[in-house]
Formats: C-alpha cells, sequence, structure tokens
C-alpha cells in the first residue's frame, strides 16, 4: 500500500493545489478514501477473526492513522493557521470525524488511552511525521498553584507521570527554576524528545539510564534538591501494552524521605489538557500502598489501568509478588 | 569488631532467598538476579546494620562481593 504522506503530498503539490474548485475536490476526495479505508478495515476485523487480536489491532491502528494524516493534511492546506497555532481547533475536528471514532476501540492502543488523548497521541504523532512539528497544548492545571508549590520545593522531591502524559509534565516544569532529573529508557533519544515537545532548557536536564543502579543513582541526586521525573509504567513483554507498574520509585521516595506528587493528564471533552496533581502522598504505610494509590488516581484521571509488580521496571517482566518485601497487602493483592 | 563480609553476604542472602546457593565471594553482582528495587533494598539494609552511609559508587562497576566488602570496610574506617 503506497505511503499515505505520499499521496497526501501528490495530491496537494500540483499546480490546482490551493485553488479553490480543487480545495473542494481535495475535500470530497477526503471523505471518499476515509470511508474507503474505514470499510478495508471494518472488513478486516471480519475477515481477520482468527489472525492474533494484537495483529488485527496494528491493521486497524494503520488504517487510523492514515485517516488521521489525510485529515490533518487537508486541514493545513485549507487553513495554514489551524495547525501552527491552534491544535485544540484541529484536534476538536478530528474528534468528530465518524470513522475514528468507530475504529477506535478496534485499534491498538498500547498505553489504553481514552479516546481524545489517544486521538491527540496520533495527530501529535502524524503532524510531527508530516510538517516536524509536534502541537503542543498548554496544560490546565486542577490545582494550579499545587504546581507552582511543586515547582518551588527547596528540596527534591520524586515526581511520576505516566509515559503518555510525561511530555507535557517535563515541559510544564522545565519552565521553572527546579532542577530537574528524568529517567529515560534510552538517553540518546532524548534530546529529540526534548526538542519535538518544545521543553525548555533541556541541557539542563540531568538523565538517568534506566539499569539495575538507578535507584542507587536516584539516592545521590535526592541529596541535590532536584525534581526526578519518572515514569513507573513499563510495558508487558508479551502483550506489548503498557499495564505494569514499578514499584522502584515509590520505594526510593520512601526510602530517601522525600516528597512524592502524582502527575496525571487527559484531555476534556473540549480538547483542553487538564493536567491533575496529587500530593505530596504519604508513604508510610510502605511502597505497595502508596503504588496501589497512584494506580487508582491514573485510573480516575487518564483512565489507564495499571497492575503493580514486584520488579523494578528495568525488567519489565512479571514476577509473582513476594509476602517478604510487600507484606500483607501484597499478599491479599495477589494476582490481581 | 562485626565481620563485613558475613553482613554482606547475609543480607543478599535475605534480598536473594532462591540465589543463596549462588552467593559467593567472587559472584559479581550482575552475575545475580538482582533488580534496581534489589539494589536499593542492598544498600539500605546494609546501611542499616552497619550504620553507616553508603555512596553509590561503593555498588558501581559490577563488583564482585569481595570488591564491595573491601569497599565497605574502607569506608567504615574513614572517621
Amino acid at each position: 500500500m503506497p505511503d499515505i504522506r505520499v499521496l497526501v503530498a501528490v495530491r496537494q503539490k500540483h499546480r490546482y493545489a490551493k485553488t479553490y474548485p480543487w480545495r473542494k475536490l481535495n475535500s470530497f476526495l477526503t471523505g471518499i478514501f476515509n470511508t474507503v479505508d474505514y470499510f478495508i478495515a471494518m472488513a478486516g476485523l471480519v475477515f481477520c477473526q482468527s489472525q492474533a487480536r494484537s495483529l488485527s489491532g496494528h491493521r486497524t491502528l494503520h488504517f487510523f492513522k492514515r485517516i488521521v494524516h489525510r485529515l490533518v493534511a487537508d486541514l493545513e492546506s485549507h487553513d495554514g493557521s489551524v495547525r501552527s497555532h491552534d491544535p485544540r481547533k484541529t484536534l476538536l475536528r478530528l474528534s468528530s470525524v465518524g470513522a475514528l471514532r468507530k475504529l477506535y476501540p478496534y485499534a491498538e492502543n498500547i498505553f489504553g488511552l481514552k479516546y481524545l488523548d489517544f486521538l491527540y497521541l496520533q495527530f501529535a504523532d502524524c503532524q510531527q511525521g508530516l510538517f516536524g512539528d509536534r502541537p503542543i497544548v498548554d496544560v490546565a492545571w486542577n490545582q494550579p498553584e499545587l504546581f507552582e508549590e511543586v515547582c518551588c520545593l527547596q528540596k527534591s522531591c520524586v515526581i511520576l507521570i505516566l509515559h503518555n502524559g510525561f511530555a507535557h509534565g517535563i515541559r510544564a516544569l522545565s519552565y521553572f527554576k527546579k532542577n530537574l532529573v528524568a529517567v529515560f529508557y534510552f538517553p540518546e533519544y532524548s534530546a529529540d524528545f526534548y526538542k519535538a515537545n518544545k521543553v525548555n532548557r533541556p541541557n539542563d536536564i540531568e538523565i538517568i539510564p534506566v539499569d539495575r543502579e538507578v535507584l542507587l543513582k536516584f539516592t545521590k541526586v535526592a541529596k541535590n534538591n532536584k525534581a526526578m521525573i519518572c515514569a513507573p509504567d513499563a510495558g508487558d513483554q508479551d502483550t506489548g501494552h503498557y499495564d505494569l507498574l514499578s514499584l522502584g520509585m515509590f520505594q526510593l521516595a520512601r526510602s530517601v524521605n522525600v516528597p512524592l506528587y502524582f502527575f496525571d493528564f487527559c484531555m476534556d471533552d473540549d480538547c483542553i489538557l487538564r493536567g491533575f496533581i496529587k500530593g505530596p502522598v504519604d508513604y508510610s504505610a510502605g511502597a505497595f500502598e502508596a503504588a496501589e494509590d497512584f494506580r487508582r488516581f491514573c485510573q480516575s484521571i487518564s483512565g489507564r489501568t495499571l497492575t503493580i509488580m514486584d520488579k523494578g521496571w528495568e525488567s519489565r517482566l512479571r514476577r509473582p509478588v513476594s509476602d517478604a518485601r510487600l507484606g500483607h497487602a501484597a499478599a491479599s493483592n495477589r494476582g490481581t | 569488631m562485626f565481620d563485613v563480609e558475613q553482613i554482606v553476604e547475609e543480607t543478599l542472602r535475605e534480598i536473594l532467598p532462591g540465589e543463596a546457593d549462588k552467593i559467593k565471594p567472587d559472584k559479581k553482582l550482575e552475575d545475580l538476579l538482582l533488580d534496581s528495587l534489589d539494589m536499593l533494598e542492598f544498600k539500605m539494609r546494609l546501611e542499616e546494620k552497619l550504620n553507616v552511609e553508603l555512596k553509590v559508587e561503593v555498588f558501581e562497576n559490577f563488583a564482585t562481593l569481595r570488591e564491595i566488602t573491601s569497599r565497605i570496610a574502607t569506608a567504615l574506617q574513614r572517621p
């Protein structure tokens, strides 16, 4: 199948591309192509029942992305200001497309995001791919004063944000003077990540790679009045879904006795990105209880379902929960 | 005076009860099934037992248990 970007470019770069009749025809063609993509995806779901679910989900995601690509390119050609100035407007337009809404439940969704959050992620990836510019949306905090309090803390703290909200969180924090330390699975991509997400002062953010010494390194960092930011969710090697939650940072916050904050984000119905903060969290009952608190917090905001794993998140593997480490609470939660 | 080597090995055995047979002075930490959480616990428990704050460097560079013991002994001797 031809690359959607090539097809979009062909339709938009010829000599009549900017003329009114072509733009009308282009919109009409977009509708037809979107419908065709939708039916191919749905037919695939019907006829590929025997195939693995992940495969059909991957295939549906492919068609979902094609439709988003086409629509974003169309919006760009019709109204150049939409992309550069108001990603929310584009997102609102995309959210009203029936084909996308219908494909969403079948598309591969590794973070288990709600519709608008999932759409934003696809839209952002697509716009970055098409125009090299990731759409940035400002965060509307539920407790702005608490956010400022975190940014102005005179001591170290641990801030936990799920992978899907990591960029929003670190960007918002980067505009304050607080020194930051972030954990990265792949530190070599951190510069691109910061650039794409318009993170302020990227060179000032210390990076700690994920390995078995990561928590030990944090015990050292904790003495330097820095905000330690980390995404404690991890991908399951079997399913590829990010539905595991590592205990590491909860245990660390407890061990070094620094305030622990939870951040989570979600798009509301008006496509405004809402940021929620909880903290400082009481972890005196144990790391597992704090992780449970985080799990519930995320479920109530971004709707993500996480399973706590008794393992450093560099392992990304499930392991039975040991009573010795987690105590009675873990024993009663075994297998959940 | 307590035996640092014994305390190091004991602590590791507590953290990795299933690996007790493999815990030997020449064994490297990387060869044991320790994850980041275990490493943190290892450090915290040692600090508690020895009543001393240990630097992260003590555990770095894939040290063997003997090397760790020696680094801890050096740390204990410092005023």
